[in-house]
């Protein structure tokens, strides 16, 4: 019966030995997630800047005003809280890619990325593009989706439809959207 | 069955006459452990010989004064002798002991001696040995109404009539593995090569080992070692064609005549990417390595082991499981071809898991001659989960799910056996400390929590004729949760906030932190008969009324599921779940040819409060849309059939034969059960001659049908289509069609020392799809698999 009283006293002096570690009251905030998704959409004439802020789960869109016939250069921004992801991004861009859908809305988009957020495959990412408005209102409820895409197996910048560039496999990480109107 | 004996006396002495030259010596035979006589035992004094009667009785009439040797010999024992004097009458009782393997192994064994009215089904050392190679998972579902939850080929979860996950109790050499088993991806931690059988009991009578264990227990029993002077050991080498595998486990066992034993055994296998009949599965290998130590010393009377085991994986994740959303999704099962391939490869990028299991047991016990047996285990068990998904940049080389679960267990244990019945009373204690390092930067998918539980049990086991047993037992369990959980505001809100006020602890920003104590009790019961009215029939009826307490991912999961684009989320809110189980066995023995062994075993569950898992809503991301799958509880009903058959055709072929059926359904909602087994039923046919140095060939089939009974969770998304938005229906329910797989099994020993085997799967390298893997929407199962392995026994 010996043994069996050393077992009993290692089990009870063990469960009185509470494990806790310091940090287990702590709150985890999830540091690859992005909160917001920023437009700032400046008029190639006139050199003014808007921007645009999409939050995830707010109930309204932004509303993105473009004039018919202007041209804009486009730089989208990427956050997580207060953090600017965008750097991260850049820095990881191999495994990085965005898709700009224009549904109900004719604009003509092209990538002018520098060589920072350009990948080695040659595609731009689409960090800064330019957007040539040929009619902005073209249908009942015209929107941009912007979707960030992590990991393709490949990546195109063509256009297909609406939406400018295309993706095999990989997974959305971010996509938010926006309205549109003159 | 071979008994070894040695044997215990105890003397009554009366002396009646002092002035005689000859006495009369006269006494019982008995078992020690459980006081019945034994007959036909050969005692002998000096030249005198005398067998024991029916009742374990035997008398000398005239032994002369003097000194004498005793001994005593059983046909199956070994011989014992004791010096004895007589100069007086003599009234002896001889309490014979049992050789300990016999003792230790019938514990719950239903091949063996001791009936009881528990449904069991056994993988033997054979099965075990010519399947060196798989999983847990996998090697079980070859008996019936057993099945494997699958993510992948290299994590499988056993399913036991439907049920898995925190229903099954898995015991490894008597400790209740403690591993995160709530999670569908996460598979037991265990070496089978290892274990010397294990025997599945069916169903939810095995109160002995909880009362969670709805579905089924699992007991793995490592092999009990003779009281000799040995050395023996074991070296297995394989290799694996479909991934391109190898395998090794090696075992060393030192034996002792005064019954201390030493074992020890390692385990390796390396596995590359797996592939189906037409393309490589990306990013499916595996590492994995175990090692277990163990030294005992045990006897009849009493006896103490020191046991460790630990094992160390790391398992790859198809890469085209991984997604980002529902879009992600409908792209994914609109490919017929795999979006990601690479030429084969060893290396196991993200996404991946890292487990390592360890598990450390003390116990001991002792035999006392009227109050039984004692015994008492303590074990430590300390798992440590690390999964890595696809993340951005340096996050990658951090696991975005990193838990650390530290399990002590302390049981103690009293068996008192009698000739007609025995009971087997105990206590279980168990502390567990869950924690979760924030260091993932990545939200908790569980939260961190410890949990105190303790149950105590009494099972009673009476013969009321001798063909006739019937089985009664009683638990009583009570568990306690502490729970450090943060909750989004606006949840907690809705949610909690009225009804659970006293866990609220503070507000950080958006975010609440609680404590919440959670304590649920639970009353099991089950009774069963056992009737054999000839050695050709027996029947076994059993029901148990059975509660579980929800798990903690049922309770407090929140998170979001890759593979499955799902978030799933826990509820306080959740009750114990209730079950009633009957359960009928009919084994049957028909004297046709070699012998013909039949089985059938229905079953019926009626369990109310049912945790399951439904889809309730939809949440916007950053992502995108997710459906929301919550716990929430339902009456269940599920019912089921399992069919074996043995057929010995002549001395070298042996036909085996198996069916099983369940079909569950939610009451509540009127509609099926998800991830029901499909129905399916295997044949195969072996030829074995031991004069050809144990020459066997098996062929197989396996066949499952189309599970026709599911219910319909299909998401609708919205995709633009030139130019126009389009909604279309996702179908994730949709069971995969029927399929049947042939395989073959050989081998033969080549040497006294050395055997070699030959195992292929998948013969026809069929291309189908499995409805209980969750990969089956990405890609198919694996193609053809050759496994060759060599083994030298000394």
């Amino acid at each position: 019966m010996n043994s069996i009283k050393y077992i009993l006293l290692i089990f009870f002096s063990l469960i009185t030995l509470n494990c806790s570690r310091a940090d287990e009251d702590d709150d985890v905030l999830s540091q690859e997630d992005i909160s917001n998704i920023i437009l700032n959409v400046k008029d190639d004439v006139t050199g003014i800047t808007q921007t645009y802020n999409y939050t995830v789960n707010s109930a309204t869109n932004p509303v993105i005003k473009l004039t018919d016939g202007k041209s804009y250069t486009v730089t989208t921004v990427f956050k997580n809280g207060n953090e600017d992801e965008t750097e991260s991004i850049k820095s990881a861009k191999d495994e990085h890619f965005l898709i700009f859908d224009f549904q109900g809305s004719q604009v003509q988009m092209s990538r002018e990325d520098d060589a920072s957020s350009t990948r080695s495959d040659g595609n731009k990412l689409g960090l800064i593009t330019k957007w040539n408005v040929v009619k902005a209102v073209n249908g009942p409820s015209p929107q941009l989706e912007v979707i960030l895409i992590h990991d393709a197996a490949s990546v195109s910048e063509a256009q297909s439809g609406t939406t400018f560039g295309s993706v095999e496999g990989g997974e959305t990480d971010a996509v938010a959207t926006f309205d549109i109107s003159n | 069955m071979k008994f070894t004996f040695n044997i215990l006396l105890t003397f009554f002495g009366l002396t009646f006459f002092s002035a005689q030259n000859t006495f009369k010596i006269q006494g019982k035979i008995i078992d020690y452990h459980d006081k019945v006589p034994l007959k036909n035992a050969i005692i002998k004094i000096g030249d005198d010989t005398q067998n024991s009667d029916d009742n374990g009785n035997f008398r000398f009439n005239s032994v002369k004064r003097g000194n004498y040797t005793l001994t005593a010999t059983h046909p199956d024992c070994d011989a014992f002798s004791e010096q004895i004097k007589v100069d007086k009458d003599l009234d002896i009782v001889l309490n014979l002991e049992h050789h300990i393997s016999d003792i230790e192994t019938v514990t719950i064994h239903g091949a063996h001696k001791n009936t009881n009215t528990l449904i069991i089904k056994t993988l033997d050392k054979k099965d075990i040995e010519r399947n060196s190679t798989e999983n847990l998972g996998n090697i079980l579902s070859g008996i019936s109404g057993v099945g494997a939850l699958k993510t992948g080929n290299n994590i499988t979860k056993p399913i036991i009539h439907g049920l898995y996950g925190s229903r099954i109790a898995v015991i490894n050499n008597g400790v209740k593995m403690a591993e995160q088993e709530w999670g569908v991806e996460h598979a037991p931690n265990v070496d089978v090569s290892q274990f010397e059988h294990i025997d599945v009991i069916k169903g939810a009578s095995a109160l002995k080992y909880g009362s969670d264990a709805i579905g089924g227990v699992i007991l793995m029993i490592p092999e009990t070692f003779r009281k000799t002077d040995t050395l023996k050991g074991s070296a297995n080498l394989s290799g694996i064609s479909n991934g391109r595998g190898i395998g090794f486990d090696v075992n060393v066992v030192k034996t002792w005549e005064n019954g201390w034993a030493v074992k020890t055994n390692g385990g390796f296998k390396k596995l590359g990417d797996l592939h189906t009949p037409d393309y490589n599965l990306m990013n499916t290998g595996m590492n994995f390595n175990s090692f277990g130590f163990t030294v005992q010393n045990n006897s009849f009377l009493q006896g103490m082991s020191f046991d460790y085991s630990v094992t160390n994986q790391e398992i790859g994740i198809y890469r085209g499981s991984h997604i980002g959303n529902l879009e992600d999704f409908y792209k994914a099962l609109n490919s017929d071809i795999p979006l990601y391939q690479r030429d084969f490869s060893y290396s196991i990028d993200n996404p991946k898991q890292e487990i390592q299991h360890h598990l450390a047991k003390i116990s001991a016990y002792k035999r006392f001659k009227d109050l039984g047996k004692f015994s008492a285990d303590y074990s430590f068990q300390y798992n440590h989960r690390k999964e890595y998904d696809l993340r951005r940049g340096e996050l990658s080389e951090i696991p975005s799910l990193d838990l650390e679960l530290f399990t002590n267990q302390l049981n103690i244990n009293n068996l008192i056996e009698r000739k007609n019945w025995n009971l087997e009373t105990g206590v279980d204690l168990s502390y567990q400390y869950n924690y979760s390092t924030p260091e993932t930067m990545a939200r908790r998918l569980v939260p961190n929590y410890t949990k105190y539980s303790g149950g105590i049990y009494s099972v009673m086991k009476y013969k009321i004729a001798p063909k006739f047993n019937i089985e009664a037992g009683l638990r009583y369990d009570i568990s306690r949760f502490n729970v450090k959980k943060w909750y989004d505001e606006s949840v907690w809100n809705t949610l909690y906030a009225e009804d659970f006020e006293d866990f609220y602890v503070e507000t950080d920003g958006n975010r609440v932190f609680t404590k919440p104590v959670l304590t649920y009790k639970n009353l099991s019961f089950n009774a069963g008969v056992d009737y054999s009215p000839s050695e050709l029939f027996n029947i076994k009826l059993n029901y148990a009324k059975v509660g579980r307490t929800p798990n903690i991912a049922e309770l407090f999961a929140d998170g979001l599921h890759h593979s499955a684009a799902v978030l799933e989320l826990g509820s306080m809110r959740l009750k114990n779940e209730e079950g009633n189980q009957f359960n009928l066995n009919i084994d049957s023995k028909i004297d046709v040819l070699g012998g013909l062994q039949l089985s059938v075993n229905p079953y019926l569950f009626l369990t109310k409060n049912f945790i399951n898992q439904i889809p309730t809503g939809v949440q916007n991301t950053i992502r995108g849309v997710f459906p929301v799958w919550s716990y929430e509880q339902i009456d269940a009903g599920m019912f089921g059939v399992d069919f074996d058959a043995l057929f010995r055709i002549n001395e070298n072929f042996t036909y085996t034969g198996s069916f099983s059926y369940v079909n569950g359904k939610d009451e509540t909602n009127d509609q099926p059960l998800i991830l029901m087994l499909p129905p399916n039923f295997s044949n195969s046919l072996e030829f074995s001659k031991a004069e050809w140095n144990n020459f066997y060939f098996k062929v197989g089939n396996q066949t499952f049908l189309q599970q026709k009974r599911y219910p319909v969770f299909n998401p609708t998304i919205h995709v633009y289509e030139n130019g126009a938005e389009v909604e279309k229906p996702l179908d994730l329910s949709t069971p995969p069609p029927a399929y049947s797989l042939w395989s073959i099994q050989t081998g033969i020993d080549l040497s006294q020392h050395f055997s070699a085997g030959l195992n292929v799967t998948n013969l026809f390298d069929r291309t189908y799809k499995d409805y209980l893997n969750r990969m089956r929407f990405f890609s198919h199962e694996m193609g053809r698999n050759i496994i060759l392995n060599v083994k030298y026994k000394f």
